[in-house]
């Protein structure tokens, strides 16, 4: 498979695996602007925390000059310009939301690395395999 | 939101990414010596207003640490299971005894097996579900049910027919769904099939929403970078060569290459 067709089988997958929980859910298209916004708001969240996340771990090498200490500033000023977006587009965010966003980062990250390491764990523990070294030592 | 609530969130998200840089400085700098306490304080300030805070009627510090918990026992599980089944039988560094690959695979199972029962059935484990118990479950089954689908597509176009773990994720993904579907479709009494529909949708927007926050501030971020860093000057690092330098260099350079003799 080339590399053009397999970004395109893997967004067929990506979008068949969303539109097949969406149907579960019972996401509909008059619902369109509803979920679109929702989507927005998470996706300004996530835009604001890892701004927020650069510019706090770039605060130690502050004092390598004048760039890191600029773009230390210009990453917390677009973090507080997402909140600020966050606050328009929502209308005011409802108590909770950073917990439940929390939360729900952990399990993709939990779900994302048990699909790693189940491919890493079949792809390199094979029965067949042999150490050539100790091979080596056998008549 | 209060100042509480602030000040707590604002430790976590940018407190402990703080640190973790202080801490990957080199031994000797002064930064990695304040490392160590400055770590202490962010810990003691998310514990100190995570306990005064305390539990409300919103979802809060406590509720979330809960349903991490709640997350990571079978995460964790799965990944000790898989990293001795990664690591069992022939390594570089000699042979790892053999039961440990199949002690891991049995780990694997166990967690797969406490999943599932934390998703039908989490009245009847030991730990009781958490307040947070439907979003923490259903943000697990979509995160592996999305990662699954790419894994697959991902070991497939590799090109070495690696079947048994394209099988494995595809398993995965399909499971996944299916226990999604049988949260919004359930009607036992255990299971409040309107609640988790609703913590499934929010999921899949979080999930969605996610991936492209993060790959647009990935983005602006480094687009940032590089303006600011195209305009300052260049540190001195040397002096400029000198005539006599060039000459030297010159006349080394015809000696080696053109076989010029000294």
């Amino acid at each position: 498979m080339s590399r053009k067709q397999s970004l395109i089988v893997l967004f067929i997958s990506i979008m068949t695996v969303a539109t097949i929980i969406g149907w579960l859910v019972g996401w509909n298209l008059s619902e369109f602007e509803t979920i679109f916004t929702g989507i927005l708001i998470k996706s300004l969240m996530a835009t604001t925390v890892t701004w927020l996340i650069l510019a706090t771990s770039s605060t130690s090498i502050l004092h390598r000059g004048r760039a890191p200490r600029t773009l230390t500033i210009a990453l917390l000023l677009l973090s507080i310009g997402g909140l600020g977006l966050i606050e328009i587009v929502s209308g005011g965010l409802p108590r909770g939301t950073l917990a439940i966003l929390t939360v729900q980062w952990a399990g993709f990250a939990m779900g994302a690395s048990i699909v790693l390491f189940t491919i890493l764990a079949i792809a390199t523990g094979r029965d067949d395999e042999e150490d050539s070294l100790l091979a080596m030592d056998q008549p | 939101m209060n100042w509480l609530a602030i000040a707590f969130w604002l430790l976590l998200y940018a407190g402990i990414p703080g640190v973790i840089a202080m801490h990957l400085h080199r031994k000797e700098t002064k930064i990695n010596r304040f490392a160590t306490p400055t770590t202490i304080l962010v810990l003691a300030g998310i514990a100190g207003t995570a306990t005064m805070l305390g539990r409300s009627s919103d979802y809060g510090p406590l509720d979330t640490a809960e349903a991490l918990l709640h997350l990571s026992i079978p995460g964790i599980t799965y990944l000790i299971g898989a990293c001795l089944a990664i690591f069992g039988g022939p390594t570089p560094v000699g042979p790892i005894p053999k039961k440990w690959r199949r002690g891991g695979v049995i780990l694997m199972l166990i967690s797969i097996s406490l999943i599932i029962v934390q998703t039908v059935e989490p009245e009847n484990l030991p730990i009781g579900p958490p307040i947070m118990h439907e979003v923490a479950i259903s943000s697990l089954l979509v995160g592996i049910s999305l990662v699954g689908a790419i894994g697959t597509v991902v070991v497939l176009s590799i090109g070495e027919n690696r079947w048994s773990a394209a099988i494995a994720t595809l398993a995965l993904s399909i499971g996944s769904i299916s226990l999604l579907a049988m949260l919004t479709t359930s009607d036992t009494s255990t299971i409040d099939a309107t609640i988790f529909s609703g913590a499934i949708g929010d999921s899949l927007k979080s999930a969605i929403g996610t991936s492209v926050g993060i790959g647009f501030g990935l983005w602006i971020s480094f687009h940032v970078a590089i303006i600011i860093e195209r305009g300052e000057k260049l540190p001195e690092t040397a002096f400029q060569v000198t005539e006599d330098e060039m000459e030297l260099v010159k006349k080394h350079l015809n000696m080696n290459i053109g076989g010029e003799e000294e």
